[in-house]
């Protein structure tokens, strides 16, 4: 399979994996929300690494926008899994379905973004993406109020 | 191989990193008036309420940190631009970002009176506060864009060591290390020691960012929606994770310029070697796994991490010694070394950074922690590793920059009379905090008991040396930078 081919699998991957649970109507503790979004970033993330062009290395010398995009993804992604909306998103399934597909969406901008402007930054930037989603399973907004 | 940079390009790096140097150098000044005044209160010279001595004190911890991590980054980013081409938009907004980040901290302190420590370590900035709410959220913010600034900041050198030495291997030396024959046979040469810096400002940095962007997130969610709870353990782990690391990089940030600095002073060369390059990768790990010595006290922290901790913090100790140390005074033994202000600085530094660092092993050491724990030893340590350490450095490459500019150096009375005021009004201001550490005195407090206040009104007339020495080396910049000024008119 190609490195295209990979990468439209993972997209379809991402996306049914976005709408299919948030229309399962399954509920969840929030900890196990946080890592299913880790998964569901991982994904738009994988997707756009095999979408990047192998041969190109980018330049430190420009692609400014490039870097801004992917050190603020992170930061949006955070935001969009605002835990205390997760209650109101597990009634409301296409609005969860499209949070979900933020989330993906969130997670292919970074490493699109970080390989467009240097060659690394956007993999490394994807990692350090699903290790966020990863640690706040650990104390993001899981504790009872 | 470094870059050739035409007069414009040159001047254009040179702008980025006097923007940075300078800001670093004005809240450093504004900062040290306010520790000042902290020392001042604790002697019983003046007096304010409790509430404003931690409001200062939230103010001079963040303040400090971020006008060294400034001048470090202003340093290193110059060094790599003369290494490859980088774009100079991208400093600006990041230097952007840290000072809107550093007004809206200001505002938040100043006019609010938020006063949760520099750390804010949940749940301190909600809970029996005397500031109100929108003060919390302009500091979190505050430090937020600051985070957000220093995030672009390492990624523009991570991309800049990445695309410079080839990607992760080579920025590492990989090759260098382990296949040193077929790599010199290929006339490829390694990554200079300022690159080393750069990696790992850029690889730690962008954990550390990351790491902030969680617990900073999480925290401003919770300011909005105070439903969302947070794990207070794990806000602690990140919240020192971001906090010790980005405290840490700032010098290895600015040992980049002694680097490049002390071998034009001593007249001799400074090669990567295979044990400067282990040592960096070693750097690497420790700046990130040493954290957790903060957390000894938190009996409900994995034990495992504790003595994970312990172990890194003594680790982390070797490169320090034994490569940038060792080998910065093996480049001076039986050298030709021209003594200026310049290299005064950087020596001084070397000195400043084994001491303070010496001070931080002893606290990360688990049995006598237990005895040192949050008293002023804590602050004793990192004043002398960030004071006479980081701030040595940076001072250093200043004034190297200065000094090569104008043709000129300072005369041997102004060595010595900054010599004087740096390491005894300096000596005398740290011996205060060791001290009385030593003696069970507890930081962050506003009133302390004996013999807390004797010993800050040492501490107080050290600052009045150290503050005299400062207002010299001020007279001396400007004077050679005018001197410069005047050759390139």
């Amino acid at each position: 399979m190609t490195r295209r081919g990979i990468a439209w699998t993972l997209g379809i991957i991402a996306v049914l994996a976005s709408v299919i649970p948030a229309f399962a109507g399954v509920d969840e503790p929030i900890a196990i929300h946080h890592l299913d979004h880790s998964g569901l970033v991982l994904l738009g993330a994988a997707a756009a690494f095999f979408v990047r062009d192998p041969s190109a290395k980018g330049s430190p010398a420009s692609g400014a926008r490039w870097l801004v995009l992917t050190v603020l993804a992170p930061i949006a992604m955070m935001f969009v899994m605002w835990p205390s909306l997760y209650d109101y998103l597990d009634a409301h399934a296409s609005l969860h379905a499209l949070e979900h597909l933020v989330l993906a969406a969130l997670g292919y901008v970074a490493v699109a973004a970080g390989e467009r402007y240097v060659r690394g930054v956007g993999a490394t930037m994807g990692v350090l993406m699903f290790v966020m989603a990863v640690l706040s399973a650990a104390g993001y907004g899981v504790m009872k109020p | 191989m470094t870059t050739t940079l035409d007069p414009r390009e040159l001047s254009a790096a040179r702008r980025v990193m006097w923007t940075y140097l300078i800001t670093g150098f004005a809240i450093f000044a504004l900062m040290i008036l306010i520790g000042f005044s902290m020392r001042m209160e604790q002697a019983g010279w003046i007096a304010y309420a409790p509430q404003t001595f931690y409001s200062l004190m939230t103010l001079h911890g963040i303040g400090m940190i971020t006008a060294v991590a400034v001048a470090s980054m202003g340093e290193l980013w110059y060094l790599m631009r003369l290494e490859t081409v980088l774009d100079e938009r991208l400093a600006y907004w990041a230097w952007g970002f840290i000072v809107a980040g550093a007004i809206a901290v200001v505002i938040s302190v100043l006019a609010g009176q938020f006063g949760a420590a520099w750390t804010f370590l949940y749940p301190l900035p909600f809970v029996g506060t005397w500031w109100p709410s929108w003060a919390t959220g302009f500091y979190l913010i505050g430090v937020a864009l600051v985070t957000i600034g220093w995030m672009m900041w390492c990624t523009q050198m991570l991309g800049c060591v990445l695309s410079r030495y080839g990607g992760f291997r080579g920025a590492l030396g990989w090759d260098y290390v382990f296949h040193r024959r077929a790599f010199e046979q290929s006339g490829r040469t390694p990554p200079p020691p300022q690159a080393y810096a750069a990696l790992v400002a850029a690889v730690d940095g962008v954990l550390t960012g990351t790491i902030g962007m969680i617990i900073g997130v999480a925290l401003i969610v919770h300011w909005i929606s105070p439903s969302v709870v947070i794990d207070p353990l794990w806000a602690k782990n990140l919240t020192y994770f971001f906090g010790h690391a980005f405290a840490n990089l700032t010098i290895y940030m600015a040992v980049a310029g002694v680097y490049v600095g002390m071998p034009r002073y001593a007249d001799r060369e400074y090669h990567t070697s295979v044990a400067l390059a282990v040592a960096w990768w070693g750097t690497l790990v420790f700046v990130a796994i040493a954290y957790f010595h903060h957390l000894y006290m938190d009996f409900v922290q994995i034990r495992a991490l504790q003595y994970i901790g312990e172990a890194a913090s003594y680790l982390s100790s070797i490169p320090t010694a034994l490569v940038t140390v060792y080998g910065s005074l093996m480049l001076v033994y039986r050298s030709r070394m021209r003594w200026s202000l310049g290299s005064l600085f950087m020596f001084g530094g070397l000195v400043g950074w084994i001491v303070g660092g010496f001070g931080a092993v002893l606290d990360a050491t688990i049995p006598i922690n237990s005895d040192l724990h949050n008293t002023l030893w804590v602050p004793a340590h990192f004043h002398t590793y960030l004071l006479e350490g980081v701030v040595l450095f940076v001072l250093g490459w200043t004034f190297m920059m200065l000094e090569e500019r104008s043709g000129s150096i300072s005369s041997a009375a102004v060595r010595w009379l900054v010599g004087l005021g740096f390491f005894g009004g300096g000596g005398l201001f740290l011996l205060g905090f060791y001290i009385a550490g030593a003696e069970g005195v507890p930081r962050r407090y506003a009133v302390q008991p004996a013999p807390g206040p004797e010993l800050s009104g040492l501490a107080s007339v050290g600052v009045i040396i150290l503050l005299i020495a400062l207002v010299i080396v001020l007279v001396e910049a400007i004077r050679l930078a005018a001197i410069a000024r005047r050759r390139t008119a």
